[in-house]
C-alpha cells in the first residue's frame, strides 16, 4: 500500500529545506535593513511553503495509505515516458539539427510511440506542420528559427 | 467615459483590430469544443504570435479567445458529454439528456444565447466597474497593494485542484518561482545556481506553456490513440421566443452571479456556471426536471460561465489581481506587451483598454453569429483525433517559447514546467494556482518590503490602514470558508440524522 502524498510531501520538504538553507548564502549589503535584504522574502515564502507541507504530511498520514490501488498500465506510462524523451530529444534536435528537421521527425517519432501506424497520416503532419511553422513565423512573424546544421 | 468609449469603437473598427477580435473567437470557439484543450492552455500557446503585434490586436485577439472557448467548450458538452472545457462540465447535466432526445441543435443555440447574453452583461459591468475601482486603487500604497495580493493569493484556496492545502501550497510554489534571479531592491542575484540566464528571473510565458499545453499533452499521451464520434444530428438552432422568454429570470440571475463570481479574485467560469446551475435549480418551479434535459439548466450554467470572462476581466485590469486561471495568462500577455497591469494602465494605456473592452463585447457578439452559424461546422471538428493535435501543440509549445526571447533556455524552463506540471497533476495539484502565484509574486514581494522600509519594519501597518485591514480580514474569511462550510454541512448531515432518528422513534 503506497501513500502517494506522504511521498510526494518528503520529498517537497527536504527541497524546501535545502531552499532556505541556500538562502543564507546570498549576498546582502551592511548598510541596509533586515527587511531589505535578498534572503528575506524567500524564507518567508519557504517558511509559509514548508508549514503548508506540514499540514499536507499531516493529512496524508492522517489519512492513511492510498486507498485505490494503482492501476498500472503499463502501455500508457510508456507512452508518456517516451513522449517526454521525444520532447526533450526535440528541444536538442532543434538546437542542433535545426527547427524544421526536428519538427517532422519529432512528430513522426511521436505518433509511432502513440500507436498510430497509418502512414499518410504520419507523412502528411511531418510535412505540413513544418511547412506552416516555417511559413507563420519565419515570414510573418519574422521569428528566426534557430537553422542548426543542415541549413 | 463615453469619449474613450467612442475612441475604443473606433480602434476596434480598423480592419486588423477587427481581424484579430474574429481570429480570437474563432480559435476559442476550436480550443474549447476540443475536450482537453482548455482556454489557459489556448492562449498561452497564442502569446507567441501576438509578440509582433500591436498592443490592441495582440490582447484584443487574446481576451476574444477567452470568451470563445468559454462559449467553445459547450459544444463538446451537449454532443459528446464531455467538456470542452472546465467550465462548460455544469452545461453536460442537461445539454447531453437534450441531445439524447434529438434536440443537440436546440442545446447548442440556447447555450449560444445565453453565453453572448452573460458575455454582454458582463462586458457592460467591466466598462462600468473597472474605471472606478481603478480610481480607487490608485489612491493604494504598498501595504494595501500586499493585502490586496494576498487576498487574491488566498483565493486560490478554491481553484482547480480539490485540496485547499494543495492549492495553497502551489501559490506559495508559484510565489517562490517568482524569487528566482535579481532580487529588485537590493540587486543581488538569488537562486540562479550559477545560470546566467536565471539572473533575469523566471519568466511568465514559458512557465504558462509549460504548465498549462505541454503538461496537457503527456496527459493525452496516457490515453494514446482515441477518437470522438458524433451520432447526432444538429438540427433547429434557435430556441423558440417562448423558450428564450421563459429563462429570462434564470439568465438574470446567472449573469449577476457569474460577473459577481468572475470578480472575485481567482474564481473563475468552472465555480460560476455550478453556482449558477445550482441556483436555478433552486428557484426554478420544476426543479425535478434538471438533469433530464432543462433548456433552462444549460441557459444557466452558459449564462454563468460566458458573464465570469467580463467579471474576471475587472480585478485583472483594474488592480493587476487576475480573475482566473486564463485572466492570469492574459495578464502575462499585457506584461509581455509592456503594460502593467492595475490602476496606471488605465491612466498611461486608456486606448488600449477601452478598445480591448469594446473588443470584448464584439466577441460576444461575433460568437453569438459564428455559434448560431457555424455550430455544425464546429461539432466537425470534434472528431480530430489527439494524435494528430497533441504533436502540432508540443511544437507550437517549443517554437513559440523559443520566439520569446530567441533563446533555448526558455524552452527547457518550459519542458520542465511541463514534465513538472505533468507529475504534479498526478499528485492532486493544479496548475492554475502555481501561475497565479508566480504573477502575484512579484507584486507581494515588492510591496511587503517597501511596506517595511517606509514605514520602518512595522509589520502593524497592515492592520491599521483600512483598506488593508479589510484584505486582511477578507483573506482570513477566504481562507476559512473552506472549513467553515464543511463544518456547517457535517452539522447539517448531523442534524438531518437526528431529525431522521426523532422521526423512527
Amino acid at each position: 500500500m503506497k501513500n502517494k502524498d506522504l511521498r510526494m510531501s518528503i520529498v517537497m520538504m527536504i527541497i524546501f529545506i535545502i531552499l532556505f538553507a541556500l538562502s543564507f548564502t546570498f549576498k546582502s549589503s551592511d548598510v541596509v535593513k533586515s527587511h531589505t535584504t535578498a534572503s528575506f522574502f524567500p524564507q518567508v515564502v519557504l517558511v509559509v511553503a514548508m508549514f503548508l507541507n506540514a499540514i499536507m504530511m499531516y493529512q496524508s498520514v492522517k489519512n492513511g495509505p492510498d486507498k485505490a490501488k494503482e492501476e498500472g498500465d503499463r502501455d500508457a506510462f510508456w507512452r508518456v515516458v517516451l513522449s517526454m524523451v521525444a520532447a526533450i530529444a526535440f528541444g536538442l534536435g532543434v538546437a542542433y539539427l535545426g527547427t524544421l528537421a526536428s519538427i517532422s521527425l519529432f512528430i513522426i517519432g511521436i505518433m509511432l510511440i502513440w500507436g498510430v501506424r497509418k502512414k499518410s497520416t504520419i507523412a502528411l503532419n511531418a510535412v505540413i506542420t513544418p511547412i506552416l511553422i516555417y511559413l507563420i513565423f519565419n515570414k510573418i512573424l519574422l521569428v528566426q528559427l534557430p537553422a542548426g546544421i543542415l541549413m | 467615459m463615453l469619449d474613450q468609449l467612442l475612441l475604443g469603437f473606433m480602434t476596434i473598427m480598423e480592419p486588423m483590430n477587427f481581424l484579430a477580435v474574429f481570429l480570437g473567437v474563432l480559435g476559442g470557439m476550436i480550443i474549447g469544443s476540443l475536450p482537453g484543450l482548455t482556454a489557459p492552455m489556448g492562449c498561452a500557446l497564442l502569446i507567441p504570435f501576438t509578440y509582433t503585434m500591436q498592443p490592441v490586436p495582440a490582447i484584443t485577439m487574446l481576451v476574444s479567445l477567452y470568451c470563445g472557448a468559454m462559449f467553445g467548450g459547450s459544444i463538446a458538452a451537449i454532443l459528446v458529454h464531455a467538456p470542452g472545457t472546465p467550465a462548460a462540465a455544469a452545461t453536460t447535466f442537461d445539454g447531453y439528456p437534450l441531445a439524447q432526445k434529438g434536440q443537440a441543435g436546440k442545446a447548442l443555440g440556447m447555450a449560444c444565447i445565453s453565453s453572448a447574453l452573460g458575455g454582454l452583461f458582463s462586458v457592460v459591468v467591466l466598462i462600468l466597474l473597472a474605471p472606478v475601482l481603478a480610481d480607487l486603487a490608485i489612491k493604494f500604497g504598498p501595504p494595501e497593494y500586499f493585502a490586496l495580493a494576498i487576498f487574491g493569493l488566498s483565493m486560490i484556496s478554491s481553484l482547480g485542484s480539490k485540496s485547499v492545502v494543495k492549492n495553497l501550497l502551489g501559490g506559495t510554489i508559484g510565489v517562490f518561482i517568482a524569487c528566482i534571479g535579481m532580487d529588485s531592491i537590493s540587486g543581488f542575484s538569488r537562486y540562479d545556481f550559477g545560470i546566467t540566464h536565471l539572473m533575469d528571473g523566471v519568466s511568465f510565458i514559458p512557465v504558462m506553456i509549460g504548465l498549462f499545453a505541454a503538461a496537457e499533452v503527456f496527459r493525452q499521451a496516457e490515453k494514446g490513440v482515441r477518437k470522438i464520434v458524433i451520432d447526432r444530428k444538429i438540427s433547429g438552432l434557435l430556441p423558440t421566443w417562448e423558450e428564450i422568454k421563459s429563462v429570462k429570470t434564470t439568465l438574470i440571475r446567472s449573469s449577476l452571479i457569474g460577473t459577481f463570481i468572475g470578480i472575485l479574485p481567482a474564481e473563475g467560469g468552472t465555480v460560476a456556471s455550478f453556482i449558477g446551475y445550482n441556483e436555478a435549480k433552486r428557484f426554478s418551479k420544476e426543479p425535478e426536471k434538471f438533469g433530464t434535459g432543462a433548456l433552462e439548466g444549460v441557459a444557466a450554467a452558459e449564462c454563468a460561465n460566458n458573464s465570469a470572462t467580463g467579471g474576471a476581466m475587472v480585478p485583472t485590469m483594474a488592480l493587476g489581481i487576475p480573475g482566473s486561471g486564463t485572466t492570469a495568462v492574459i495578464l502575462g500577455a499585457l506584461l509581455v506587451h509592456g503594460m502593467r497591469p492595475g490602476p496606471l494602465l488605465f491612466i498611461q494605456h486608456t486606448d488600449v483598454v477601452y478598445a480591448v473592452f469594446i473588443g470584448m463585447f464584439f466577441a460576444n457578439l461575433m460568437f453569438l453569429g459564428l455559434g448560431l452559424g457555424g455550430a455544425k461546422v464546429f461539432s466537425q471538428i470534434l472528431p480530430v483525433p489527439t494524435y494528430v493535435l497533441s504533436p502540432i501543440i508540443l511544437v507550437l509549445c517549443v517554437v513559440g517559447t523559443y520566439a520569446l526571447h530567441n533563446n533555448m533556455a526558455d524552452v527547457w524552463i518550459m519542458l520542465i514546467c511541463g514534465l513538472v506540471g505533468y507529475k504534479m497533476k498526478e499528485y492532486g495539484f493544479a496548475a492554475a494556482p502555481i501561475v497565479l502565484g508566480l504573477v502575484l509574486g512579484e507584486l507581494i514581494e515588492i510591496s511587503l518590503r517597501r511596506s517595511l522600509i517606509v514605514f520602518d519594519n512595522n509589520a502593524f501597518i497592515f492592520f491599521t490602514r483600512p483598506w488593508a485591514l479589510t484584505f486582511i480580514v477578507l483573506t482570513v474569511l477566504g481562507l476559512c470558508s473552506p472549513a467553515i462550510r464543511s463544518w456547517v454541512e457535517r452539522r447539517g448531515e448531523k442534524n438531518k440524522k437526528q431529525q431522521a432518528a426523532d422521526l423512527q422513534e
